[in-house]
């Protein structure tokens, strides 16, 4: 072959080889020819991102995601199988350690649905106790999902801001029963003591200053230039997919739909209450994480409203035996925790120890949609994404 | 909606619709049209024969805004039933944790693995008649002496047989040490594992190393350093 027939080849083959140049001189790939890998990476179990123990592979292609494979269990402790064999009033501390960054709420959960499969009524203290608890759990619990939400941005400072307000209710709660962070503070049948003196008034003070602290940094966090731009937009999630894939809570009012249990369903006092369901219309980063300040100022109201109205009278209610044995039957609860709908399913045989105890954690189906939610999404964005669902792996695993 | 059902309200649940499992799949895709998109849960209860299932599944287009239980029966000796990921792809995990615990089967599910469990488990936990050599069971409240049950001398059992579940983890001769031993309360259901062999004993655990009285710690370590494999 003479030179010229030599590249005139060598030319020919470079043609078959079909890359295109993009409009800024990079090289890319047409379909075919040349494909670039797919990397599998693990999100180990150990991660400081995975907000517990969490597993899952993803699949990338470049920083786009194109696959996770979640891989659970890692915190399951069988609360449902142990159920079975502990009385009522045993299975209580369990409901603690489930979701364990909002305690009072598994507790009012659980304990909703034996006051329901027995037909016990609670008295009227006990329930704006609960309420009053309940919502400041609530907002204890979204003060740590912010706080996580800017560390995740780099933002760590309102990390001391809202962890200060969150020391505020943990020393409240402290005083009323003697525990930080898993209560045990329910009973069937009421609460499990009365209130302190002076308590009312140090949560009314409470709230003065929460309300100044989350006007400043709230304008700290949420309306951060480069927050703003790192989550707005991102990772959008409409109602009918959220809907399709199981979301419930937060996650599911920052698409659009108010389905919150405390108005669809209300349980306890709370119909006496004037609030607002929040619920935000761009089903994206941004509005995941800041619905939830929205929350907490909703939450305030109601504890407002609570400590006005809350009556005197007993705490517990009366004639619950020491072996109690409700009749057989089964039983549905749920309450609106602050993660999405709090369920209990129960069973019950006629004795002292529950049959079957179903527990619904949201943050189980919240979860399912990861997957959904992150395809074709770049890696950063998706870690964003997983944070603003709010897992706590407690209730996804039991 | 299939004409043989018919929704009734129960009392201490709500809107229940009880079907033969037959007719499951049918029911849900006309509960879907009625309006009921948001699945919230699949919940098994193990009975002697059979294992009802409850689905739970709620509507956010309708104006009054409520659930409906969908129930069915599935029997024991053939636990399998109609999946119903093709209708709300949010079952996908509800199920895979029903199939994990209660050994329910769902046709047409496209990856029935195990989701709590490690997945080469053996044995689904969350059936009665599950055992397992790790199970601690509460005596309603009466706590027996552990004195009774550590002054026994513990037979050896030469291999502790790991017969079908050849696949625990090694370190399962260091726990059982570990709870005849312990100064708690409980009494440790001893059970031979699930091919139901010798019955309850309620004396310490055999181990493959000679336990006897002394001091967990030390006792711990030689579980540990002689393991036999069996």
């Amino acid at each position: 072959m003479s030179k010229l027939e030599e590249v005139k080849t060598i030319e020919a083959s470079l043609d078959n080889l079909d890359v295109e140049f993009g409009a800024n001189g990079e090289a890319g790939a047409s379909e075919g020819d040349i494909r670039s890998e797919e990397l599998a990476i693990n999100f180990g179990p150990q991660h400081p991102s995975a907000h517990g123990v969490f597993r899952a592979i993803f699949h990338v292609d470049g920083e786009v995601i194109t696959r996770i494979e979640p891989k659970i269990g890692y915190l399951h402790r069988c609360f449902e199988k142990i159920a079975e064999n502990r009385t009522y009033t045993q299975f209580i501390p369990y409901t603690d350690r489930m979701d364990y960054v909002s305690s009072m709420l598994n507790n009012w959960a659980y304990v909703l649905t034996v006051e329901k499969l027995a037909g016990i009524e609670v008295p009227e203290r006990a329930e704006y106790i609960r309420v009053i608890v309940g919502e400041l759990q609530r907002i204890a619990s979204h003060l740590v999902f912010l706080t996580t939400a800017g560390v995740e941005t780099g933002a760590t400072t309102p990390y001391m801001y809202y962890f200060d307000e969150r020391e505020q209710i943990l020393n409240l709660y402290e005083r009323v029963c003697g525990a930080r962070l898993t209560y045990n503070y329910m009973r069937i049948g009421g609460v499990s003591a009365d209130l302190p003196e002076g308590w009312l008034e140090e949560t009314k003070v409470f709230l003065k200053r929460l309300e100044k602290t989350m006007n400043e940094t709230d304008r700290l966090l949420l309306g951060n230039y480069i927050f703003k731009k790192r989550m707005t937009g991102m990772v959008r999630f409409e109602a009918e997919d959220a809907l399709k894939w199981g979301i419930t809570g937060p996650s599911l009012r920052a698409a659009g739909v108010p389905y919150d249990v405390r108005k669809v369903d209300p349980y306890s006092v709370y119909p006496r209450f004037d609030f607002d369901v929040c619920v935000r219309h761009n089903c994206d980063n941004y509005d995941r994480a800041a619905i939830r300040s929205d929350e907490v100022r909703q939450s305030m109201r109601i504890i407002e409203q609570a400590i006005e109205q809350i009556p005197d009278g007993p705490v517990k209610a009366e004639g619950i035996p020491k072996a109690f044995k409700p009749e057989a039957g089964e039983a549905y609860g749920h309450v609106e925790a602050s993660r999405g709908d709090l369920g209990f399913y129960i069973v019950s045989d006629g004795t002292t120890k529950p049959y079957r105890v179903k527990i619904q954690g949201p943050s189980f189906g919240n979860l399912q949609a990861l997957p959904a939610m992150a395809e074709g999404s770049y890696f950063g964005d998706v870690i964003l994404a997983f944070g603003t669902l709010d897992t706590v792996f407690g209730e996804v695993d039991r | 909606m299939p004409e043989k059902g018919s929704i009734i309200l129960e009392e201490r649940l709500g809107y229940t619709l009880s079907v033969e499992r037959k007719d499951l799949l049918k029911a849900a895709s006309g509960l879907k049209e009625a309006g009921f998109d948001l699945f919230q849960f699949v919940a098994g209860v193990d009975y002697p024969d059979s294992i009802k299932l409850t689905y739970r599944i709620f509507s956010s287009r309708r104006k009054n805004q409520i659930a409906v239980f969908l129930k069915t029966e599935v029997p024991k000796d053939d636990p399998s039933v109609d999946s119903l990921v093709p209708i709300w792809p949010a079952a996908n995990w509800h199920e895979r944790e029903t199939y994990d615990l209660l050994g329910v089967n769902f046709i047409g599910h496209p990856n029935l693995s195990r989701i709590f469990m490690p997945e080469d488990w053996v044995g689904h936990p969350l059936r009665k008649d599950y055992t397992d050599d790790r199970i601690i069971v509460m005596d309603d409240g009466k706590k027996e002496k552990p004195a009774a049950a550590l002054k026994e001398k513990p037979a050896v059992k030469a291999e502790k047989a790991e017969p079908a579940v050849e696949t625990k983890p090694e370190d399962a001769a260091a726990t059982k040490t570990k709870e005849g031993t312990e100064t708690s309360n409980v009494t440790s259901a001893e059970t031979a594992g699930i091919a139901g062999e010798a019955p309850a004993q309620p004396e310490a655990p055999a181990t493959e190393s000679e336990s006897t009285g002394e001091p967990a710690q030390a006792q711990q370590q030689d579980a540990a350093d002689t393991k036999v494999d069996s």
